[in-house]
């Protein structure tokens, strides 16, 4: 039983960090009163950035080299998912075109963009790297089921957790959070006390976006041994991921719980002895549960627990 | 803008008042034609051949198989229609995926029961057809008003919800088909070619063409002919004025999702009865979103979603006739081609709505910023 329990929770970190970037990216942008349905896009644009940071590491280096390796995927993900957000910037913000149709596009357009140039990378390559992507305390084994459950990820599960916290703290403790927050919750206000209202969102996606994308190239080579791309079914995990703000009712550090239980639900069924049908039945749990989440803190209406008020409706200073 | 810099914004941005349909239209083609050459330009490159040649074989592929040509649109077209009332009403259903993928489930599921009967007891086909019609609305309209039973009393997420919707009938989709495949007596995969099929007229798409059509003139006349219609713009506008002047909210959503669960159950028994013959987690396949877009872009009219979705059909059949004549893998090309067009009408949406104006000396003061 005990084994039973370090190998589920093990693995439902491990899966978590997955929508953990999702969930935290996309609780900045919404923070600044931008509904992004392009997250499963933009981790898949992030993942296919983290292909090619990949292979340009291997252009340049011969052997695996932990800390470049790791730069360089972190690098061009970023980069790609920027790309990406600056798309979804530019049309809402500026143009002021409709968030969710933004949004829509954003994903058909990702997905479309990772499985189409993600089939030409070289998949020995990945894999080998994705030892690489595992790996990131030495010595853990000594430390017995503590080291198992808390030391034996890779980077990307720490630098997620780290990022929820910071973006935790600096959305509840720092002056730029609250301005960013009053953005989101009534940009007439905010911009009357002289906040630049376009700036705080165009920050606030670009870098959301960035943390998201790190959350398709951490499942492409950590979880998925760097496989490549055509069956990743990476846009699935971004939908979970966006259901995950709402799950968190906006707060970074329950994310980080909630993630967790995300994917326990999602390799739940791979860890218990079920038939195969079962397994199938399984494969709704996390969306079954974020429906019932979804209904219940609409029916508490909890106050502290609502969307920021200006969530998917944008700003235009001349129309009050 | 950032009227408070010390420096002047280059342009700044008014609302237009008026525009007039040619401008529109001027605009949306303009949007529409730059988008094409740089798709056409970006699939030359890709496959290394020249812009006219690429050209050459999209039409090829669009009118090597016009019946497909047809059917696709059409079903693009239905998947917008399916969604317009709700939409119109601000209430965003991404769940027509979802519904047709169930309701085609259904279908499905009877074929399976009963296609024995059919097949070699003498059974009814029609008998057959007439259920698995029944049964695929009667699904398509639960799994498009769950959603809408708690937006009504609650007010909970609908986009989420419905999203979330789709996942739940994919799973179950592929769990219904595992457990039809164990037991032996209902096999699917080895489709009978008799029980569960239409009677093919013309072509085996020509059915399912004119049903859309009859759907989306019904659905044109319901929204803007109807008092139903009228109270769901109202609906849409302003959810205050409709209580104040009496209408029952709750009641007009539910209503409302009935109807787009009905056409999405219309459309997964289509996908049964005339086309797949099967349900998988792919039935409906990308035109649940796709669907969305091309109703919100078409501004709901039913004529422009019409000539929009055998636009983007022609494109996506065309640029997929490109990929697999030159060997260059997937054809999730068409996919990114999608994704630039509409980028690139959001893009000419701005311009219909608010017009800049270049700031230089002599025009500092127009404009009447406040």
């Amino acid at each position: 039983m005990a084994t039973f329990l370090i190998n589920l929770i093990t693995s439902a970190v491990a899966m978590g960090t997955v929508f953990l970037y999702g969930c935290v990216g996309e609780t900045l942008i919404e923070k600044g009163g931008n509904l992004n349905l392009g997250i499963p896009g933009v981790m898949c644009l992030g993942a296919l950035g983290g292909g090619v940071g990949v292979t340009l590491y291997y252009m340049i280096f011969e052997n695996e080299i932990w800390f470049f390796l790791i730069l360089f995927s972190l690098v061009f993900t970023m980069i790609f998912a920027m790309l990406g957000g600056l798309i979804y910037a530019f049309l809402t913000v500026t143009l002021k075109a409709n968030q969710n149709v933004t949004g829509l596009v954003l994903t058909t357009f990702g997905v479309g963009v990772m499985k189409f140039f993600g089939k030409n990378f070289n998949l020995i390559t990945f894999s080998q790297s994705s030892a690489i992507f595992k790996k990131f305390f030495v010595g853990y084994e000594a430390l017995g089921d503590f080291g198992k459950v808390f030391l034996s990820h890779g980077f990307y599960v720490y630098l997620a957790i780290v990022l929820a916290v910071l973006v935790s703290i600096f959305l509840n403790k720092t002056k730029t959070g609250l301005f960013l927050r009053s953005v989101g919750e009534s940009p007439q206000t905010a911009d009357s006390q002289g906040i630049n209202v376009d700036k705080y969102k165009y920050s606030a996606i670009l870098v959301g976006c960035a943390i998201a994308g790190l959350g398709g190239t951490y499942y492409v080579f950590d979880r998925f041994g760097g496989q490549g791309f055509s069956d990743a079914a990476i846009d699935a995990f971004g939908w979970l991921a966006v259901a995950l703000v709402i799950f968190s009712t906006w707060r970074p550090g329950i994310g980080i719980l909630g993630s967790i239980l995300f994917g326990g639900l999602y390799v739940l069924p791979y860890c218990i002895e079920i038939s195969k049908s079962q397994i199938k039945l399984f494969a709704m749990l996390p969306y079954i549960i974020t429906v019932l989440v979804l209904i219940l803190t609409s029916m508490l209406d909890a106050k502290n627990s609502q969307p920021p008020n200006s969530l998917g409706i944008n700003y235009f200073r001349e129309e009050r | 803008m950032k009227i408070e810099n010390n420096h002047d914004p280059l342009f700044t941005v008014f609302k237009r008042e008026n525009i007039t349909k040619k401008q529109q239209f001027l605009i949306r083609f303009i949007a529409i034609a730059t988008s094409i050459l740089f798709s056409i330009i970006l699939c030359s490159i890709i496959v290394k051949k020249d812009p006219f040649t690429v050209l050459g074989i999209i039409f090829q592929g669009v009118f090597i198989d016009p019946w497909r040509f047809l059917e696709n649109s059409a079903l693009l077209l239905a998947f917008g229609v399916a969604i317009i009332a709700p939409f119109k009403m601000r209430y965003w259903n991404m769940g027509a995926m979802g519904s047709v993928m169930v309701s085609a489930l259904a279908s499905y599921v009877l074929i399976n029961i009963f296609k024995n009967w059919v097949d070699n007891e003498g059974g009814s086909n029609a008998l057959l057809l007439i259920m698995m019609f029944a049964a695929s609305i009667i699904a398509g309209i639960i799994w498009s008003i769950i959603p809408a039973i708690f937006k009504a009393l609650f007010n909970t997420n609908e986009t989420l919800f419905t999203l979330m919707m789709n996942y739940i009938a994919s799973a179950l989709t592929l769990y219904v088909n595992y457990i039809m495949a164990k037991e032996q007596k209902l096999n699917p995969g080895i489709v009978s070619f008799y029980a569960g099929f239409f009677p093919t007229i013309i072509a085996p798409q020509f059915v399912p063409i004119v049903v859309i059509i009859i759907i989306t003139v019904l659905m044109t006349i319901y929204m803007n002919k109807t008092k139903h219609g009228y109270e769901i713009s109202v609906l849409g506008d302003s959810p205050k004025t409709a209580q104040y002047v009496g209408m029952k909210n709750k009641k007009i959503i539910i209503r409302t999702l009935v109807l787009s669960g009905l056409i999405c159950g219309i459309l997964g028994f289509l996908y049964i009865s005339c086309k797949d013959h099967m349900a998988s987690d792919s039935t409906g396949g990308s035109y649940g979103f796709t669907g969305v877009l091309v109703g919100w872009l078409s501004n709901f009219n039913t004529i422009t979603m019409a000539i929009v979705s055998m636009f983007l059909t022609f494109i996506t059949i065309g640029t997929e006739k490109v990929c697999s004549v030159s060997n260059v893998g997937n054809s999730y090309i068409s996919s990114i081609v999608v994704g630039i067009i509409f980028f690139s009408i959001l893009i000419s949406e701005f311009f219909i709505r608010y017009r800049l104006v270049v700031k230089n000396k002599k025009n500092v003061d127009t404009g009447g910023v406040r």
